[in-house]
């Protein structure tokens, strides 16, 4: 059992101040064995905070982070059975199309593609293969929807299984949904 | 064991007790013995050679303690057996006499002590008669640590036998008084043993000797505990009597450890009540104490408990209030501190800290109560020596981080004193004051609304927003990062309900920010920029977005000065780039300004020529930029297509032909956006510019008349999606060209084995299939079946099948049309391809 | 302890400085026997000459307050400590009882301490005898005791030198630590 932490477009402090509280409070350092970020984060500042919730990060470049972080473009990783994919987006055209993230799916040879730049949550099965967005764990201001609410995702990978809950933060209170994977449907 | 090399002192402590206890353990065990054989006389001798050993001088008080437990528990068995012996008819009277005849003070006071607790409790004699006999007694051991013991088992033996209201021994046996009597002479009598100690032996031994009278303090103390659990101990009695006593021997003996000790004994060993209602008399003491005591120990250690106190029950406030207790904290604080003007710095500062947590926690509604505590700290410490020294400074910041956190930090940073205390410190530490005042702003969430109020913080945090002499260039880089993102992360804590409002505020900010300089400005200038794209969506919203004061347009302006400030500012080029791309969404998207949005991108696209460092961030911004103007549904085909072309243009221009190649497969899509409900559009064009006036090129700011068609701050018309088959497939074959080419570069350099001509190709046919999929008619079957032969052929090369992760795309590709196959709504297009 | 020693139950805070020490008598089965209660002070700087009447304990007795999580958690430091600090001669099998106290607080509204999360920590530290007491309300207090004295008797334990062989039941120590009012 494996705990993936999937957190991304940030956008501290261009956007906003912190991370909700009471994402914060559930965050807690111990439990989560990988994070994978899309992007944007901006800040080393925001860097170290992850880094407390669990050493292992994987990030990838988002168009407000800057070249000196260094971060690849796109990274590809094994958890449990499933292969995963990471990628800010960004530079996927059109933004958030689920067919142009299935084109980086095929290329990656992913079974889950991680996400983010339209701050719009998603985790669904798209063509075989499941597509993840954890949206913006800010709810930062968004080119591409109106009035972003913060969202994160936590996969809980199990062999061929993954569990995805969706955190979002609504009206000040978390709700939290699941959705169920295996690798056999896929 | 003979081991003759030198002990320790610990081991030493622990040879010493051995000893002594093996000699209790056998006393113990003869007197026992003689118990058993009824022998009162040899019990009697045997109970006294044990207890000679507790007038050893070697033992540490901890260890002495030890000893002083075994011998107090043999005791019990030699009074179990007075209590047979007056079973059997032996008077305590006589008792009482015969144990007298003791040799030694030390054992025979024991034993006397132990008879006489069976006297009273037998009631033969009057409690206060033998207790007052008792304490008289003891005066005979005048060696502090053997006198302390003595009379900690005095009080030990005589518990629960004190003639307290209520008690059985009461009436005859005595009364309250006699019980308060007993203890209050008993507790100063120790006192005095306790504090002369301090005055015996050489100086060197001082730090030892101060040491063994912190563990002896207890047995001091104790006797408090006793007097605050008699029944008969009401409040008067306290006041008229207990109070007055027990002040006076702690302030008479001058003694800084016993006043220091004794002083938080009270305070913790008696009632709330008690406290509240002699508040003065408690008060009134502070200043008279040593002027090494740490008062503001003592002194936080009250205000802990009247703060709790205050918690359990909101009557207790209104006490407070009756007697201006916060008056009369305040009056003893000033007071401590003009008394001992050789005081640390520190401490006194200490002292307010104590007091402002008192305020923070009991009176939420008094921040004037802080003002007062800020105003008399600063008189304190102003003409102070040390308040420059570390520790005082430490203080003092700690000092004015607390009511941040109790109170609505605008509010209590608008305090007239809040500046003067602030006055008190470094340059250095005023900037230290700067960071914790914005972290507990964010902490705290506060919304500062007002423009009145993001002066008056700039003005506190200063030293973080602009130069100054003494903070310079010499800073930690990575100190100075973090400063600024504190203080652009305060930026989003500047908001308001209304628009206009909010507009005003970052208006201030990016004026006072605009002294900071640039590398500053790197920080600032980002989050003032989103906050005003954050107002242009809300106004854009409202139902008369163009009679909005200020209108969408004005505050995109002033997007674009930020954005263009920050391009100027160095270093931040591709931040600029972002940002102008971000606003031209906003433009088009929420506030449908065509012109607005067209300048956005040409600013974006100057950037992009002349400030991009490397090829990177090349391929981000031009993605960037693609991927925005994809998007875009307000230029009309002339403006749109000048903005495409320039788009395309750069894609071609790249330095590696990879690169290039997948640029022009990302502006593909700039000639293909989707489709979108008529409902939609309908919504995007409610507003009243209805179609694009020609006075919309007028670069003319916004006006109150917004209804003026002449005006150009009206809303421009949503374009219905461009979808562009033709372009499309320019675009496509044209990155088929730059794959070829880039194939025939590769022969030229001798390295046709390399694979990436071929991810292209597959990358190029998932784009075909893309196209296809979205129902382009210019991709014929027959098109799409030669383009899977040619990338079939590619991939049948040897070097192909070596490479795993082109294989898997291809294959993956397959499978993805063979997928389709299966779908009933797409067999007609891809029935007839075959793989 | 005062309640069970003296029927009085006081809800002002006073702190207890140093070791406070009351005797009861207490009927077990046939044996009239004296117990002496030893109360540690709750505030450590109340604690200056340390715990020597920790040594020849026959049972400790462990309080906490079921509206207070901090006081449950704290039960394995004062059940570690002691028994380093009273070294008995089995520690495994020393007895110890543990007191849920002040469960009569806003008629148990504020508890947040169950019994069953109680009895499983007793349970897992070799089966403890668990009592839920209200100090104020004078609950439970009197079987506590009774069961303390109980275990404290079975424990009786020939430790000393120069002991004889016919015991003298009217010297055992007990302490009894509390970091509540009982």
């Amino acid at each position: 059992m494996v705990l993936v932490l999937c957190i991304g477009d940030l956008h501290i402090p261009h956007r906003a101040t912190d991370v909700p509280v009471k994402f914060k409070t559930l965050l807690v350092p111990g439990k989560i064995h990988h994070i994978l970020c899309p992007g944007n984060l901006c800040t080393r500042e925001v860097y170290d905070y992850l880094k407390t919730i669990c050493t292992d990060m994987h990030i990838t470049r988002g168009n407000f982070d800057e070249a000196s972080a260094k971060y690849p473009e796109d990274e590809v990783m094994k958890i449990g059975n499933f292969r995963v994919g990471l990628c800010h987006g960004h530079q996927v055209t059109p933004w958030g199309s689920n067919e142009a993230l299935a084109l980086v799916q095929r290329k990656l040879d992913v079974d889950i593609l991680i996400s983010g730049h339209t701050h719009e949550f998603k985790a669904f099965k798209f063509e075989d293969r499941i597509l993840i967005n954890p949206g913006s764990a800010t709810g930062a201001y968004s080119d591409v929807i109106e009035a972003p609410k913060p969202s994160f995702v936590l996969m809980d990978i199990d062999g061929s299984k993954a569990t995805v809950y969706i955190y979002e933060l609504i009206d000040d209170e978390v709700k939290v949904e699941k959705v169920e994977f295996t690798k056999d449907d896929l | 064991m003979e081991d003759h090399r030198i002990m320790t002192p610990q081991e030493e402590q622990v040879k010493w007790l051995q000893d002594a206890s093996n000699s209790v353990k056998r006393n113990a065990f003869y007197m026992k013995r003689a118990l058993d054989e009824d022998n009162l006389r040899e019990a009697l001798r045997y109970s006294a050679a044990m207890l000679v050993e507790l007038r050893t001088s070697l033992l540490t008080p901890q260890k002495y303690f030890e000893l002083y437990m075994q011998a107090f528990d043999e005791l019990r068995h030699l009074e179990a057996f007075f209590k047979e012996e007056h079973s059997k008819g032996r008077s305590y009277a006589d008792l009482y006499e015969l144990v007298q005849h003791a040799g030694n003070v030390l054992p025979r006071l024991y034993l006397l002590c132990t008879v006489g607790s069976c006297f009273i409790r037998s009631k033969e004699a009057h409690a206060k008669d033998i207790l007052k006999d008792l304490v008289e007694m003891c005066k005979g051991v005048q060696h502090p640590t053997r006198g302390l013991f003595l009379r900690s088992y005095l009080c030990q033996v005589s518990r629960g036998l004190l003639p307290d209201t209520g008690s059985e021994y009461e009436g005859d046996g005595g009364d309250i008084n006699d019980a308060l009597e007993f203890l209050l002479l008993n507790f100063t009598e120790m006192n005095k043993l306790w504090v002369r100690m301090q005055h015996q032996g050489s100086g060197k031994d001082r730090e030892r000797r101060e040491s063994e009278r912190q563990q002896l303090a207890d047995l001091v103390g104790k006797n408090l505990t006793y007097i605050s659990q008699l029944e008969g101990l009401d409040f008067k009695r306290y006041q008229e009597v207990v109070q007055g006593r027990m002040m006076e021997q702690v302030v008479s003996c001058k003694d800084e450890i016993a006043q220091q000790y004794l002083m938080q004994c009270i305070i913790q060993g008696f009632p709330d009540e008690f406290h509240l209602g002699t508040l003065p008399t408690l008060l009134a003491a502070l200043p008279e104490l040593q002027s090494g005591v740490k008062v503001h120990l003592v002194l936080a250690s009250l205000l802990d408990r009247l703060s709790r106190f205050a918690a359990t029950d909101a009557s207790v406030v209104d006490q407070f209030n009756s007697s201006d207790a916060f008056g009369q904290l305040l009056a003893a604080v000033t007071r401590v501190s003009e008394q001992h003007t050789e005081m640390p710095g520190a401490d006194i500062a200490a002292m307010y800290i104590a007091l402002a947590n008192f305020v923070g926690a009991v009176y939420p509604d008094h921040v004037d109560y802080i003002n007062r505590v800020l105003e008399s700290c600063h008189e304190a410490l102003a003409g102070h020596g040390d308040t420059k020294e570390d520790r005082t400074e430490k203080q003092i910041v700690a000092l004015l981080t607390l009511p941040l956190n109790s109170y609505d930090p605008v509010t209590v940073l608008g305090l007239s004193t809040y500046p003067r205390v602030m006055s008190l410190l470094k340059p250095a530490t005023c900037k230290a004051m700067a960071v914790k005042i914005v972290q507990t702003i964010l902490k705290v969430g506060t919304e500062i609304s007002e423009p009145a109020q993001v002066e008056m913080l700039l003005d506190f945090i200063a030293p973080l927003v602009a130069d100054s002499p003494t903070n310079g260039e010499e800073d930690d880089d990575e100190d100075f990062e973090d400063e600024q993102g504190l203080v652009a992360r305060l930026i989003h804590r500047l908001s308001a309900e209304n628009p206009a409002h909010h507009y005003a505020l970052l208006q201030t900010a990016r004026e006072r920010f605009s002294a900071g300089g640039a590398r500053r400005l790197r920080h600032t200038l980002p989050p003032i920029a989103f906050a005003a794209l954050g107002i242009v969506h809300r106004l854009a919203a409202a139902p008369n977005a163009e009679a909005c004061e200020p209108s969408p347009k004005e505050v995109l302006q002033f997007v674009h000065q930020c954005a263009a400030q920050l391009a100027e500012a160095g270093d931040s080029a591709e931040m600029a780039l972002q940002l102008f791309l971000t606003a031209a969404q906003s433009a088009s998207g929420h506030a449908c300004l065509e012109i607005i949005a067209y300048e956005f991108f040409e600013q974006a696209f100057i950037l992009f020529e002349e400030a991009i460092p490397d090829s990177a961030s090349e391929r981000v911004a031009l993605a960037s930029i693609t991927g925005a103007l994809q998007r875009c549904r307000i230029f009309p085909p002339e403006p749109r297509a000048t903005l495409v072309h320039k788009a395309t243009g750069y894609s071609a221009k790249l330095l590696r032909k990879a690169d290039q190649c997948r640029a022009v497969l990302a502006c593909s899509h700039l000639y293909w956006q989707d489709a979108v409900d008529e409902e939609d559009v309908d919504h995007a064009n409610n507003g009243e510019g209805e179609e694009r006036s020609a006075g919309a090129e007028a670069e003319n700011g916004a006006s109150p008349l917004a209804e003026n068609e002449e005006d150009g701050s009206g809303a421009n018309p949503l374009q219905p999606p461009v979808q562009d088959g033709e372009h499309v497939m320019m675009c496509l074959k044209r990155a088929l060209k730059i794959a070829h080419a880039a194939q025939q570069q590769l022969a030229v350099a001798l390295r046709s084995s390399d694979t990436l001509p071929a991810w292209l190709f597959v990358e190029i046919l998932n784009h075909y299939l893309y196209y296809y999929d979205q129902g382009l008619t210019s991709i014929s079957a027959s098109v799409l079946q030669n383009l899977l032969e040619l990338v079939a052929n590619e991939m049948a090369g040897e070097n192909c099948q070596a490479d795993a992760g082109l294989v898997a795309f291809y294959n993956n590709t397959l499978a993805h049309i063979t997928a389709q196959k299966t779908k009933p709504e797409k067999a007609s297009l891809y029935d007839v391809l075959q793989i | 302890m005062n309640q069970y020693v003296n029927k009085k139950f006081s809800s002002q805070y006073k702190a207890t400085i140093g070791a406070d020490f009351l005797t009861k008598e207490v009927q077990v089965d046939d044996r009239l026997v004296t117990m002496q209660i030893w109360d540690t002070a709750g505030q450590e700087r109340f604690q200056s000459l340390g715990v020597a009447f920790y040594r020849g304990a026959d049972c400790c007795v462990l309080v906490y307050d079921v509206n207070a999580q901090k006081t449950f958690e704290n039960l394995d430091n004062w059940r570690d400590e002691f028994l380093i600090q009273a070294s008995p001669a089995n520690p495994d099998n020393f007895p110890f009882v543990v007191l849920g106290n002040k469960v009569d607080m806003d008629e148990g509204r504020s508890r947040v301490v169950t019994e069953k999360k109680a009895k499983q920590w007793c349970t897992a530290k070799g089966g403890i005898p668990y009592f839920e007491t209200s100090a104020k309300e004078d609950l439970n207090v009197d079987s506590a005791f009774q069961c303390i004295a109980r275990n404290a008797l079975k424990n009786e334990t020939e430790e000393e030198l120069y002991m004889p062989d016919t015991v003298d039941m009217n010297a055992q120590a007990i302490p009894k630590r509390n970091s509540s009012c009982c």
